[in-house]
């Protein structure tokens, strides 16, 4: 069952089509489908829905593409992104880590997502000459971690 | 906006994190209210930000000694 209806669909390949600059990657990291079967402890009520999104964003633009990864069979490439959990996400241009979203990305959160696309994607973040000024001093990693909910 | 930051250079690292899905790192991090963000595992501050709020939060982060353990 498709997650975006078409109106939606619409907009965002709309958005896409004129902001897109560059190919941008969406990583996720989730887990195998197993058939159905559950696994007490490692049951993912989200890794599905996240991973049907996340494809159907890919599918509005070729300019994004989408790649799943297993937890655990892709365990070395989870520790180098620094993912410990599923449904994990990275938004990149090519092996950047420092783009992450834990969890699924709905409601007023899909917006940030499209956001990070666009940002990802351009390489030139709308950001003022201060911000820009500012971050360029930094010496060492900055981390930012923002807790949400989807309502 | 941190993932602008973030778009801008690998120097900023930046995680949105579901917290409904990820009750245990919620608990971790003591969240009451969202969105909470969290600088350097030190600094926090609760509500919305905008990019020059988030810049300020930012050079306190750096500057300042932690507000909060976790």
């Amino acid at each position: 069952m498709q997650i975006l209806n078409d109106s939606d669909r619409e907009f965002v390949r709309n958005r896409f089509e004129n902001e897109l600059v560059s190919e941008v990657n969406l990583t996720l990291f989730t887990q195998s489908d197993l058939g159905g079967l559950v696994i007490p402890g490692r049951e993912c009520e989200t890794c599905a829905p996240t991973e049907q999104l996340l494809k159907e964003v890919s599918e509005t633009s070729d300019l994004i593409n989408f790649k799943k990864l297993d937890i655990r069979n892709d365990a070395e490439e989870a520790s180098r992104c620094g993912i410990s959990r599923i449904p994990s996400f990275l938004v990149s241009r090519d092996n950047e880590t420092n783009v992450r979203y834990l969890g699924i990305p709905a409601g007023t959160e899909f917006p940030v997502l499209m956001e990070a696309l666009v940002n990802v994607s351009s390489g030139e973040p709308k950001l003022s000459d201060e911000s820009k000024e500012f971050l360029e001093t930094l010496s060492e990693n900055v981390l930012i971690k923002t807790f949400v909910t989807p309502s | 906006m941190a993932h602008a930051m973030a778009a801008y250079t690998q120097k900023v690292v930046a995680e949105v994190i579901e917290v409904q899905e990820f009750p245990d790192i919620g608990n971790s991090y003591q969240v009451k209210g969202v969105p909470l963000t969290v600088i350097n595992e030190k600094y926090s501050f609760t509500g919305a930000a905008d990019e020059q709020m988030l810049l300020e939060h930012l050079k306190n982060a750096l500057l300042e000694s932690p507000e909060r353990e976790f």
